[in-house]
Parts: structure tokens; sequence; C-alpha cells
């Protein structure tokens, strides 16, 4: 598995209910405060291993409310990458991972952004989110992939 | 709708007309008026998430976030009631990854978000058409009749934003995009 990561890669990002609103993928999808948005990468992890490492890394339904997965997200690298945001591979995690990372500010915590920073990074992750495709799953609870892709 | 030559100006050429023409009729969710017994329950119900944002503890989402601290709450909860009393609730009240609160609008000419911290706020809109209003700082500093203001120039329907209002939220524009260019 290369290190480099190729404009025309796919990236998967795991999307639940958190990320939806009326059914529409929200830009927090693609906004982390530590600036490392996990993604695996479509042409080494296929869309029934990132949904397993979804349901097991990122589902949590002991939250409240509970943070159940729905489905996944598609986008490219280009994309990611013509909005102005990088991507780094981050094998440490898992051999696949990848982050993207905005590379604007930090934000200390507790504390507000000023309205600039928050209105570039908003802007930047919604663009994404609206570039990427969901792919809702109809069988969320099964461990079987059965989106269309 | 026809062009008016009154002095050169036109309807077309106005900046409503070019955000009515860009807005998704589809996409519009028309609601009823509310009644007064209405927003008392709305209020009731916002102050009540507020109730449960304090509640979460560190890292409630499982991925690292802060928990809200008290103060990051009664800032929220002091803004929350002005704006209330202003008919200008947000849509939406969520706490954030980074231990603040975030107010969302979205309205009909696009969207308004408010960030409350410990200390400091951060404010901007972000319109369909035209220029964007922001203002940051110190918690103290932050007015919510200048945000109902700065919302109002986003919801087309608004009734808070009478016809002698119309000149304040493009003198707030120019105050705070100014920085901004």
């Amino acid at each position: 598995v290369p290190h480099d990561i190729p404009d025309d890669e796919i990236l998967i990002r795991a999307v639940t209910t958190w990320h939806l609103r009326n059914g529409k993928l929200q830009g927090g999808l693609f906004r982390h405060p530590a600036d490392e948005v996990s993604v695996s990468r479509r042409r080494w992890i296929p869309p029934w291993l990132a949904k397993f490492i979804a349901k097991a890394r990122v589902e949590n339904s002991q939250l409240s409310p509970p943070k159940l997965y729905t489905g996944l997200a598609f986008v490219s690298a280009a994309i990611i990458r013509s909005k102005g945001s990088a991507i780094v591979d981050s094998r440490s995690e898992y051999l696949g991972h990848a982050d993207v990372q905005n590379r604007i500010a930090s934000q200390q915590v507790g504390e507000a952004l000023p309205a600039e920073v928050a209105k570039i990074i908003n802007k930047r992750a919604k663009d994404i989110a609206d570039a990427a495709a969901y792919v809702p799953d109809p069988k969320p609870r099964s461990l079987a992939w059965h989106g269309d892709r | 709708v026809t062009t008016s030559s009154l002095s050169g100006w036109s309807i077309e050429a106005s900046p409503i007309a070019k955000a009515a023409s860009e807005i998704d009729a589809e996409s519009i969710q028309w609601r009823p008026q509310s009644l007064p017994e209405t927003d008392v329950w709305i209020d009731a119900a916002q102050e009540q998430i507020l109730r449960e944002i304090s509640a979460l503890p560190n890292d409630w989402d499982a991925s690292g976030a802060s928990r809200i601290s008290p103060a990051a709450i009664e800032n929220a909860r002091v803004i929350l009631q002005q704006l209330q009393s202003r008919n200008c609730a947000p849509d939406f009240i969520v706490p954030t990854s980074s231990g603040t609160v975030q107010f969302d609008w979205e309205r009909l000419l696009g969207t308004a978000h408010l960030e409350i911290g410990n200390t400091t706020f951060g404010f901007y809109t972000a319109p369909r058409s035209g220029e964007s209003i922001l203002d940051d700082g110190s918690f103290e500093a932050l007015n919510a009749e200048e945000i109902r203001f700065a919302v109002a120039s986003i919801d087309a329907g608004s009734s808070a934003l009478s016809l002698a209002d119309w000149g304040r939220p493009y003198r707030l524009m120019g105050r705070y995009t100014a920085r901004a260019a």
C-alpha cells in the first residue's frame, strides 16, 4: 500500500445518525477538532470492510443520542484537494486509513473560533460533504454491505 | 415581475430578486405562524436542550470531544433568553466537540451560526447571495439585538425586520465585512 494518495483514489467516510439532517450530509462529517477526519482508501479497503470498521469503531448506541451507522460517503481525493484540504496516509490506525486535514487553525478548547476562520472551515467541510456521494445502507444492522457501490 | 426603470433601479437587479432566483422552491419548508403558547413550549424545550448539553461528559462523542463547561452553558443560556425575548430563537442548538455551544439558523435566504465559548463568541451569516455579516470577540461584547438584525437579513419572512429596519443590517454588514476584506 503506497503512502502517496493519488487524486483518482476514492475515500470512504462512515456516516452516522449524527451526521445527517433531513437526510442530507452535514458539514460536521468532514470536520474534527484535532483536524484528523478519518477515511478509508477505497482502493485498499472495500466497502464491506469500511462498514465493519465503522460499526466497530464509530457506531456507539450508548451515547445520547445514539450514534448509529447509516451508510458510507464516497469522495475522491481530487475533490478534497480542490477544496484546499490535505490527505495524509495514517496507517498507524490500520492499513488503508488516511486523515483529511484542513490545516487552517487549531481551536482552543472551550473557546469559539474567530468568525472568519469558522466560516472558512465550515464552508469547506460543507462543500466536501455536498460533493461526496452518500450511499445509505439499506441494512445497517447486517454485517454485509448492501449499498450499490 | 416587470422591470421598473425608476431612477435606473430594476427589480431583477435587486439583491432580493437575485437571492430569490437561486432558491430551490422544493426545499422550502413552510412553517405555520407560531402561537404565543407554542413559543413558551419552544423556549422550555430549548432550555431542556441546554440542560442535556451541560450533562455531557468528556469524550461524549466517543471521538475525544471536550465536555461543555458551566461557563459556556451559562453564556449560552444568557444569550438564548435574550434572543427568545426578541423572537429570534435559533433553529438548532448543538454542542461542539471543541467544548462550545453552537446556535444555527436555517432561513430562506441563508444560514447563520453563533458559537459560544467560556469567554468568547464567533458569529457569521452565510447568505445565498451577498456579503456575510461577521462578528466575534469577548462574550461580554455579544449583543443580542445585533444578532437579531443579522439573522433578519437572511430571513425573507421575518417579522423581526420592519420596513424601518432595512438599513440597519446593511450598516452592520459594512461594519463587519470591512475587516474581512
